[in-house]
């Protein structure tokens, strides 16, 4: 059969799909294409010059994107873990309660979650406030020499990993619940008949089973953080002594700011590149089939 | 048939020469948030950044009915990237006035000269540091509105009742300046343990290593400047500079007149510290005391005071030094000939002596000599803050970043890392200036 004739007969699935697809294109793949093609041109708004790889070739001579490449790592590798970390032991803790109680928690740590990533940015800038801070307010309290978060190099970006890591996670612990609350319960009754420790279930039951929607929250944790954006913005402007500058920050300044859009093209593609290696590496460690 | 055909041809051109003729011309204007009060707003409430473009837009089309004006207000945050979005795809307005411009757009043919435009008593009127704001190539590009910013690295505002507290005399700082040491001493009597804990909580003054103006303001009254005379290469690293820098840096570490963390704070930092009367010297000329005031209308400040403007202090045998631009609005190119003329006639409604004025509402000075004299004739207190300002400006007048062809904007990073690096006390005050001059010549050679 000619692909012709197979489009032919598959027509009314194409059709129904084809809105989605129309709108798909419009807003993603010819954005994309176009800034893959703007990723080969010497391209300033005001003019417009054919340079090939000149501009990643510019980009791995450049201290400074090399520097934003590392905080961006730093920072994905320091929250996703975290977050991971952090919505398991949520989840197994909150999975024997009844249901009410789980319904509140999951909506109390889902809150960050709809709130404006500006207006939680703001309400840690004062939280991290070197003088009227809250923090340091309680660091002083317990006889401790206040820091200054956000203004030392080497504390600025472990104090944005933890402020993400208090207010992230909330749409992972949902997801989480949801699957664990799949799993049958027989598998736990067992490990219990068997002896099994708390631990024991956690790691060979319960990890487990949760693989496939680890691995998607892992995933999507990475993704949305390599391109972290407004809490940098907003609290920190890849500063200090660009400490938390990362590629996503770069990529504004360069493309707003310097107006320099072939470059920052550049820096997208290099990091489209690195998600979807990462991506694919995930899938192909940590991808696996789980039926029960 | 065929006279049918005529007829309706015929018919059809009628109808389209009369759209063609109904049809408005459109401008489109751009404009950041500026409180501006239009006439007759209610003197108890505080402006929006929408009512004064509502206004003039407004008012110019009752004027000239064969118009329609539209006008978008946009954020200052977003302005550089919306405007880098508009002009790659073409859709830019035909004129605006924002916080971001580019001298390559000019360069590049995309914005229309003024100085056609202009009257003879325009160019006598207008400030000549306002009209070379925009000066390129011989050509002007920026229709002046204001003059000053909001004085950031202009000047400085004094709380008076902490002034008096401490026995100062901040009447003799007004009329005779202060010198770098007599600043010191004064910083010194206006630091305080309010609460009687033993520890320090009130501050003379405060700094923001992302707050540049008013930093470098220090950096130039040392003798430091930005680069040499024909912006061939950038300077900002001579021993004088590092000399000011140094003396900002010994203001929080060695004398503790301003509080730590510098390099983690910004301009709104500073200003909230002030308006918290957590320090008793801020920065910033009439437009700061007008915040006061704004902020009072909106609710977000409880108690309305009143300081007074004085200029940075000044080094032995030097001049204090003051930061002066002027800003205005930006005409894009217009090929239709009757709509340029029509565009410049709305920048200059909206820069009348009349609607200049408008500017007092906001406590800024307007870019026309003859416009400021007359304001605040009825305010004794703005009155004298503004004629102290002016004075500033007139006497120690400079422009801290360059001309408009010097590629400040893209240097700007490496300045705030090497105020960060400098109050974090990573690196010394010259290895810092060093390592920006490093980074900014590569820019500025790049841009050359």
């Amino acid at each position: 059969m000619t692909v012709w004739k197979r489009v032919w007969k598959g027509r009314a699935g194409y059709f129904f799909v084809l809105p989605h697809f129309g709108l798909y294109t419009m807003f993603f793949l010819i954005p994309v294409g176009w800034g893959v093609y703007l990723s080969l041109f010497d391209y300033n708004v005001f003019s417009q010059e054919f340079i090939g790889f000149g501009n990643f070739a510019t980009l791995f001579s450049d201290w400074l994107f090399l520097k934003a490449l590392g905080n961006t790592f730093l920072y994905t590798f320091g929250v996703v873990p975290l977050w991971l970390g952090k919505a398991l032991i949520v989840t197994v803790l909150l999975h024997p309660f009844r249901n009410s109680i789980k319904t509140f928690y999951k909506a109390l740590f889902y809150l960050p979650h709809v709130t404006s990533s500006v207006i939680v940015s703001m309400i840690w800038l004062w939280v991290f406030n070197p003088t009227y801070g809250l923090l340091n307010y309680f660091v002083k309290s317990v006889g401790l020499t206040p820091a200054i978060w956000l203004g030392n190099k080497f504390l600025a970006m472990p104090s944005l990993i933890f402020m993400q890591f208090i207010m992230g996670g909330g749409s992972t612990i949902v997801l989480l619940s949801a699957a664990m609350a799949s799993i049958p319960d027989y598998y736990f009754e067992a490990a219990k008949l068997e002896g099994a420790s708390s631990w024991k279930v956690f790691t060979k039951i319960t990890i487990p089973l949760l693989k496939p929607t680890i691995l998607y929250a892992l995933i999507m944790g990475t993704i949305a953080n390599f391109q972290t954006f407004s809490n940098i913005y907003i609290m920190t402007q890849g500063g200090p002594e660009f400490s938390t500058i990362s590629i996503g920050y770069l990529v504004y300044t360069t493309a707003f700011r310097d107006y320099n859009l072939g470059l920052a093209s550049a820096m997208s593609m290099v990091m489209f590149g690195i998600l979807a290696v990462l991506g694919f590496l995930q899938f192909k460690w940590l991808g696996s089939n789980v039926e029960y | 048939m065929e006279k049918r055909k005529i007829l309706l041809v015929v018919l059809l051109l009628t109808l389209l020469s009369l759209s063609a003729f109904s049809a408005k011309m459109t401008i489109t204007w751009w404009i950041n948030p500026w409180r501006i009060a239009p006439p007759g707003f209610p003197s108890d409430k505080a402006p929006s950044s929408e009512d004064y473009p509502k206004w003039a837009s407004e008012e110019f089309m009752r004027l000239h009915p064969e118009v329609e004006v539209k006008y978008v207000v946009v954020g200052n945050q977003e302005y550089s990237q919306k405007m880098a979005a508009a002009i790659a795809t073409r859709t830019q307005p035909d004129f605006f006035k924002g916080p971001v411009w580019d001298s390559r757009w000019a360069q590049n043919g995309l914005l229309e000269p003024i100085d056609s435009y202009l009257s003879e008593e325009d160019w006598k009127d207008f400030y000549q540091v306002v009209l070379d704001e925009g000066l390129i190539d011989g050509k002007r590009y920026i229709w002046p509105w204001n003059f000053g910013t909001n004085g950031m690295g202009t000047s400085m505002l004094l709380y008076t009742p902490d002034f008096d507290k401490a026995e100062i005399d901040w009447r003799k700082i007004v009329q005779e300046g202060w010198t770098m040491e007599e600043f010191v001493e004064i910083c010194k009597k206006l630091t305080w343990d309010t609460d009687g804990n033993g520890e320090i909580d009130h501050y003379a003054i405060s700094f923001g290593a992302k707050d540049l103006h008013n930093i470098i303001n220090f950096l130039y009254a040392f003798g430091g400047r930005l680069s040499d005379e024909g912006e061939t290469t950038v300077t900002l690293n001579t021993p004088e500079a590092a000399a000011g820098l140094q003396f900002v840096l010994d203001l929080v570490n060695k004398h503790k007149v301003a509080p730590k963390g510098v390099e983690a704070l910004g301009v709104y930092d500073v200003i909230g510290n002030f308006h918290s009367h957590r320090t008793s010297i801020g920065f910033g000329g009439p437009y700061e005391i007008g915040r006061i005031t704004r902020y009072i209308l909106a609710g977000t400040l409880k108690e309305m005071f009143y300081p007074v403007l004085a200029p940075f202090p000044h080094a032995e045998g030097k001049d204090p030094v003051a930061h002066t631009s002027g800003s205005g609005f930006i005409i894009f190119k217009q090929n239709d000939q009757a709509k340029r003329e029509m565009v410049f006639e709305f920048v200059k409604f909206l820069t009348n002596q009349q609607n200049l004025a408008l500017l007092e509402t906001l406590q800024y000075l307007t870019a026309r000599e003859s416009v400021n004299q007359k304001l605040y004739v009825n305010d004794p207190y703005m009155n004298k803050q503004v004629k102290t300002y002016g004075a500033i400006m007139d006497k120690y007048g400079m422009s801290f970043f360059g001309s408009q062809e010097f590629p400040w904007s893209q240097m700007e990073k490496f300045i705030i890392s090497a105020f960060e690096a400098t109050f974090a006390g990573s690196k010394t005050p010259q290895k810092a200036l060093d390592e920006f001059v490093t980074e900014a010549d590569k820019i500025l050679k790049k841009a050359k």
